[in-house]
């Protein structure tokens, strides 16, 4: 159908802007017109990148996950406690399978949640199992999730980054 | 809840004041809700009095929770006894009034009365072009003040009644993140690898030492002030205040950009010399991550309550998405990732 989504949100937009906002007299109000026009122009970012931003994600994720059951893998046949403690790592990641890119935007998200889960259930195993930071081989295994967390962080700032909320003084 | 009942009443405010002040009937000449501040609501009521044969113009503030609750995962009335608390202080604080918890009195409870304090909060004002040595000697001001909130005595003033008091260094920092973490899991939110991240590096970076175990105000900044002519009259915004460590309002104040007001040199003289403490810039930054934390804490539950069933306005949405995203990219960065 046309319009498009993106050309009615930027109709909305303009509406708000050119003829809603103008006329609103009370602060409050004018806080919360502002407040929805922000959340109107983070939805055309939305709509226009979320799905490759998700599929992106979901394929790091994955990618980053199957490389650490490898790890995970290699040190627990050393036996002992490294098998244990690289079973319990194993249990965390589950099975992820490699990822490629999604049809439906709902199912990327649901398997982009899915993944994050795994990835939050590793982190917290991280920190159970070395609290103080001191197993380089686990220190390895941190960092290489942080850096994905960076990348995560990246894909996600140019869809939220027109929300973002200074707390800077206004005018300095 | 209708739109009308999420307001407050003009009427019913004038009938409270009146059984409140006890000296004759209130007149409200306005009630408006402040713009800014999103913990809780506030609104500003200038009423008209008579007392002694005299008609006196009052100006009190209101603060009550939204409707759906506050921002915050601290009561209105724990900030309210802060304030109490206070006004016996050195640290300049507006005077309160009363606390309510009866829901018929307003419609909405609870919420408390304060005077509120002649003055301005407005950056817009203040940096306005030609107020730069205006601008200079506030921020010292502002340092001075917050070696007024780090050096008080918080047991006399009675703060440890209802304050946690930190026994171990490592306290001072744990204890409010504990509560913070548990604010955001109670939300039960999406995963989020990043806000692990960032929980898990203030707790494996912690702390082992303190120079004062310190009244924290909690959130530092342009806007949470109140100034008239060349000095800050009183400070607001108490709900995030706790015991803990003093750098962590620097932090605060330098995320939120009060070296915008003077160098930073300048007004961290002003605070050693009027505090006797130490700045330490190491703990700054872990107290910068923290504020991070703090912030996705407080704003991230608040997407956890829009959902099929129930949603919020778009204020919220944007408390909710802008806030702790821009918190996870600063923290994360922060941290040297």
């Amino acid at each position: 159908m046309r319009p498009t989504a993106e050309e009615l949100l930027a109709s909305l937009r303009l509406s708000l802007n050119d003829t809603v906002a103008p006329k609103v007299e009370d602060r409050w109000a004018r806080y919360v017109v502002s407040a929805m026009d922000l959340v109107l122009a983070h939805l055309q970012l939305r709509m226009a990148g979320e799905l490759d931003a998700m599929d992106a994600d979901n394929v790091d994720m994955s990618a980053t996950l199957v490389s650490l059951a490898g790890l995970a893998v290699r040190h627990g046949e050393h036996g002992g406690e490294a098998r244990d403690r690289w079973a319990a790592v194993l249990e965390r990641i589950g099975s992820p399978e490699p990822g490629g890119p999604g049809q439906r935007l709902d199912d990327a998200v649901a398997r982009n949640e899915e993944l994050r889960g795994r990835i939050v259930a590793v982190l917290q195993w991280l920190d159970e199992t070395d609290p103080g930071d001191e197993d380089p081989q686990l220190r390895g295994v941190r960092d290489e999730l942080h850096r994905l967390v960076r990348r995560q962080v990246d894909r996600l700032v140019p869809l939220v980054e027109p929300l973002y909320m200074s707390f800077r003084p206004v005018g300095a | 809840m209708t739109d009308d009942d999420r307001d407050l009443d003009e009427a019913r405010v004038a009938a409270y004041l009146t059984e409140r002040f006890g000296t004759g009937p209130v007149e409200v000449a306005s009630l408006r809700r402040n713009v800014g501040g999103m913990s809780r609501e506030t609104w500003f009521a200038e009423v008209l009095r008579v007392q002694a044969g005299e008609q006196h113009r009052e100006s009190l503030t209101f603060r009550l929770d939204h409707p759906e609750g506050s921002v915050v995962p601290v009561s209105l009335e724990r900030e309210y006894k802060t304030f109490r608390a206070l006004g016996a202080s050195p640290v300049p604080v507006a005077e309160t009034l009363w606390y309510e918890d009866d829901p018929q009195l307003l419609g909405r409870a609870p919420f408390y009365v304060r005077r509120t304090v002649p003055g301005s909060a407005s950056a817009g004002q203040l940096f306005a072009s030609g107020n730069e040595e205006r601008r200079r000697k506030i921020g010292v001001d502002l340092a001075e003040k917050l070696a007024a909130v780090h050096t008080m005595d918080w047991r006399a003033a009675g703060l440890a009644e209802f304050m946690q008091v930190p026994e171990r260094a490592e306290d001072h920092a744990l204890l409010e993140l504990e509560h913070y973490e548990r604010s955001y899991r109670a939300a039960q939110p999406e995963p989020m690898p990043v806000v692990e991240v960032l929980f898990s590096w203030l707790k494996r970076n912690v702390p082992h030492d303190v120079q004062r175990t310190s009244l924290v105000w909690g959130d530092v900044g342009v806007g949470n002030f109140i100034y008239a002519g060349e000095e800050v009259v009183a400070l607001t915004d108490w709900e995030q205040a706790h015991l803990g460590d003093p750098m962590k309002d620097w932090a605060s104040a330098l995320w939120r950009g009060v070296d915008a007001l003077a160098p930073r040199d300048m007004l961290f003289e002003a605070y050693e010399r009027a505090s006797g403490l130490r700045i330490d810039e190491d703990r700054i930054r872990y107290y910068s991550v923290f504020i991070d934390a703090e912030y996705v804490g407080t704003s991230f539950p608040l997407l956890s309550e829009l959902g099929p069933d129930h949603t919020r306005d778009a204020t919220f949405v944007r408390l909710g998405i802008g806030v702790p995203y821009m918190c996870m990219e600063h923290g994360l960065r922060t941290i040297g990732y």
